[in-house]
């Protein structure tokens, strides 16, 4: 019996410890997901809060332990090791102070001394990860899975005896980057870039500039889009295709089935930082004589004649400088016709090489031609003139037959030069000789050939400079041929399924995919995504702390100035994403960006006009209804890149089109992986954590 | 001669002195089988005291983090919590206290979260002793 009452009383002290310990660790357990928590969101917010002016982005303080992690979660998942343990101290870093403050007064709450301690690990264990993205071979640091946080507390009994308890956690993290393969290389892309069904598309001619090259506010509704390709990195003109591609610079894709022609903008040599002109993309001396020999002979009577053009882009001022341009051209009734049809009083709504003030060279996609005015001149070798001097157009108009007045021009005495160096007389193909080469006309050129004289002003063969045997050579002889619409270089390996450009959806991947997103919002009861950024936590003084991809089930609008902490992205899955005020990063953070993307809908631009707004934007749909960047009050600056199904649907919305100046952001244009397996998007990943840890049993 | 007869038993004395010696022997026994007892209703109590404790702590984490104001260091009784119109109460040997404190109120502007810690003190007495269950957490939301 006595045995029976030892052993009965030992099962009650052990039942009794077994309840004194579980009330213990129950005690500890809830302090212990209270730190659990504040790690978590130290991961989430310190990085995002630092402000370093060496990192400019959403990165943690150099050298402390969750830089470590951060380095260490940014590498591509196949360089991870099987399990890695990082210490996470909670006091360390910048945020020092602030949770010096939280914890001190955790600790006193909770009636803790010195008699507990914790410590905190991050493991991060590879086969908790799986890699993600829309092209996980080509850029390969996207990847979600879990962390694992073990919160130690040892309780001292004293100097020589203490405790330690380890309360388990888990907490999601999704690192993504703010960036869309293919679409992101891109400056400006537009799917469908045709105004009109017809052969000739001028419709995108709209854009009033005076003689000099300055916008003429006016007379003129429309305003350009200016791009500047590399993000002011100020990249020289190279002669082979891969530099384009592969340079930090952003390309020019602009789709259609038909040739789109773009006026290119007068300017002068007295004014050469014009903010619209485009005259560096013509033959220019160093003394801004324009004029290029192209054909010579041996005049009867004035020895050695030499017929000359000289090209200058467009003007509807009434400055003689201008009008003398004019009327070597309309002096013939196909001249009239071609500046009208073509509007060539007026300039292009784009700017695809920046204006004159800053050239921006790029490669331009698509076929697309730049139209100018050309003048012919005939002088003697001696420099002298010719007779005539000016080789104006005689053309006439079809159905009329040419009369006799064109055919006795050449006849005239005034043309004795001519006939004789070029052994013309009044028959009908002499007519025709001088019509097709030798007079004033409109005239037109691959868009890309203008790249040459952006090489090299002086030398008037543009494409001579570029090697036949690289394909850059065919881009600038001819805006039609089987590159034009391809994926380029080591992009186009990217999504080996979507060979050209043609079809915006078949890189819908990269900006579409709802896994990519870390957070959803269903906000069709309310449009202000300010307020419902910040009911999420994701916004703090209008500032955006999501460092990752937010997404809106419907419209919605930022309405106040917005400044976000680290690169992310916003999507808005059905309806208009409006953008009501300026959007930036936060001081420090200027390498970080932020992507507007409406999936089934438009981005519109109601800004301010001194507005900046730091993001790259996509529109997308499925249908043809929407898909367009539309500027109703366009942001002074827009640095970061567009792409959308279309810009403006019809010459008639090109003509109030407002334009604002578009600005590459550089690390967009990131290289896919090469043989090592690792991607150099580092700059734009963004790191999301979940806000709870969820305790693991 | 008289024939001695063998008579089979135990005498009073014996008797007693086998009661006296069995109680001494059970005595002790009794004693741990008391001692047992209140331990095991100190057990009770204590589990008891834990489940109290965590269900009123679940049931303010679970509310949010408006669900409850900041109470002050005194803290208020929350003897009985009302869940889908049913009222759970702790007996009354026990009383519940809860005490919500905003966490460093001036910590950094920027950061996007407030914090609030929440205190759940149970009090009971076992064994005419004052005995106490607390219960620290903290709970967040955006500023």
């Amino acid at each position: 019996m006595f045995l029976f009452a030892l052993g009965y009383s030992r099962f009650l002290s052990y039942q009794s410890d077994a309840a004194d310990k579980i009330g213990k660790k129950q005690k500890l357990s809830e302090f212990a997901s209270a730190l659990a928590t504040l790690s978590v969101h130290k991961l989430k917010y310190s990085a995002q809060l630092t402000n370093s002016t060496t990192a400019r982005r959403a990165w943690p303080e150099a050298g402390s332990a969750m830089a470590r992690l951060y380095d260490y979660l940014s590498q591509p998942l196949s360089k991870f090791e099987s399990a890695k343990h990082f210490p996470l101290p909670l006091l360390d870093g910048d945020d020092t102070s602030h949770l010096s403050m939280l914890l001190a007064q955790l600790w006193q709450t909770a009636g803790y001394g010195d008699e507990l301690k914790e410590a905190i690990t991050v493991t991060v264990m590879r086969d908790d990860f799986i890699q993600t993205g829309a092209a996980p071979e080509a850029y390969t640091r996207n990847k979600s899975g879990n962390l694992r946080i073990t919160v130690s507390l040892t309780i001292i009994h004293s100097e020589t005896f203490s405790t330690t308890l380890d309360f388990n956690y888990s907490c999601p993290v999704r690192i993504a980057t703010a960036h869309v393969p293919v679409l992101s290389k891109y400056n400006l892309y537009i799917e469908n870039a045709r105004l009109n069904s017809g052969e000739y598309d001028a419709g995108y001619n709209q854009v009033s500039v005076d003689s000099f090259g300055n916008f003429a506010d006016t007379r003129s509704k429309a305003r350009a889009l200016v791009l500047n390709n590399d993000g002011n990195l100020n990249l020289p003109v190279k002669l082979e295709f891969r530099n384009f591609v592969e340079d930090a610079r952003g390309l020019v894709y602009l789709g259609g089935d038909a040739s789109i022609f773009l006026n290119l903008a007068r300017s002068d040599a007295v004014a050469l930082n014009s903010e619209s002109g485009e005259g560096f993309q013509f033959f220019r001396r160093l003394n801004f004589d324009g004029l290029y020999p192209v054909y010579d002979g041996n005049s009867a009577e004035n020895g050695r004649m030499l017929i000359s053009f000289l090209d200058q882009g467009v003007s509807d001022d009434t400055d003689e400088r201008n009008l003398s341009f004019y009327r070597r051209i309309e002096s013939g009734f196909f001249g009239v016709k071609q500046v009208q049809e073509g509007r060539l009083r007026y300039s292009s709504i784009f700017r695809l090489f920046g204006v004159q003030a800053r050239p921006s060279p790029t490669l331009v996609q698509g076929n697309i031609l730049s139209q100018y005015l050309t003048i012919a001149i005939m002088k003697r070798d001696d420099g002298r003139p010719g007779r005539p001097l000016y080789l104006d157009n005689l053309s006439y108009s079809a159905p009329m037959l040419p009369d006799a007045y064109y055919y006795n021009c050449i006849n005239l005495p005034e043309y004795t030069d001519l006939q004789t160096a070029f052994g013309l007389d009044n028959s009908l193909d002499s007519y025709k000789q001088y019509v097709t080469r030798y007079s004033s006309r409109v005239n037109h050129r691959p868009y890309n050939q203008g790249l040459g004289f952006m090489h090299t002003q002086t030398n008037p063969d543009a494409v001579a400079l570029f090697p036949e045997s690289d394909l850059l050579n065919r881009f600038v002889t001819s805006s039609a041929h089987d590159a034009t619409h391809k994926v380029p270089g080591v992009f186009a390996e990217i999504y080996p399924d979507a060979a050209d450009l043609k079809m915006m959806s078949a890189f819908a991947k990269g900006f579409a995919d709802e896994a990519m997103a870390s957070y959803h919002i269903d906000n069709s009861e309310e449009p202000d995504a300010m307020k419902l950024l910040k009911q999420q936590g994701l916004l703090s003084q209008n500032r955006l702390v999501a460092d990752g991809w937010v997404r809106f089930s419907s419209a919605t609008t930022i309405n106040r100035r917005l400044e976000y902490m680290s690169s992310a992205g916003i999507v808005v899955e059905n309806g208009d994403l409006t953008i009501e005020a300026p959007v930036a990063p936060a001081g420090f953070r200027d390498d970080c960006l932020l992507y507007l993307v409406a999936l089934n809908g438009n981005v519109v631009f109601k800004t301010p006009p001194d507005a900046k707004v730091q993001a790259a934007v996509i529109a997308f749909s499925e249908t043809t209804d929407h898909g367009r960047v539309v500027f109703i009050a366009p942001p002074a600056e827009l640095r970061g890149a567009l792409a959308m199904k279309k810009l403006v649907r019809n010459s008639s919305e090109a003509e109030t089109f407002q334009g604002t100046s578009l600005v590459y952001f550089p690390a967009l244009a990131v290289k896919p992986a090469g043989s090592d397996g690792v991607s150099q998007d580092a700059q734009l990943l963004t790191f999301s954590f979940g806000q709870q840890p969820q305790e693991i049993r | 001669m008289m024939r001695k007869t063998c008579r089979h038993g135990f005498s009073f004395v014996e008797l007693v002195v086998a009661i006296t010696i069995m109680a001494i022997g059970i005595m002790p026994i009794m004693w741990f089988f008391s001692r047992s007892n209140m331990g095991t209703i100190k057990t009770r109590d204590e589990v008891y005291a834990q489940q109290y404790a965590a269900e009123l702590y679940d049931f303010v984490i679970a509310s949010g983090f408006n669900a409850y104001s900041p109470t002050g260091e005194a803290g208020v009784e929350v003897p009985a919590l009302t869940l889908a119109d049913e009222t759970i109460s702790i007996e009354e040997r026990f009383s519940r206290r809860l005490i919500v404190e905003d966490l460093a109120p001036a910590h950094n502007p920027d950061w996007p979260l407030l914090y609030r810690t929440v205190v759940v003190e149970v009090n009971w007495i076992a064994d005419q002793q004052q005995r106490s269950l607390k219960l620290t957490g903290i709970i967040h939301a955006p500023k």
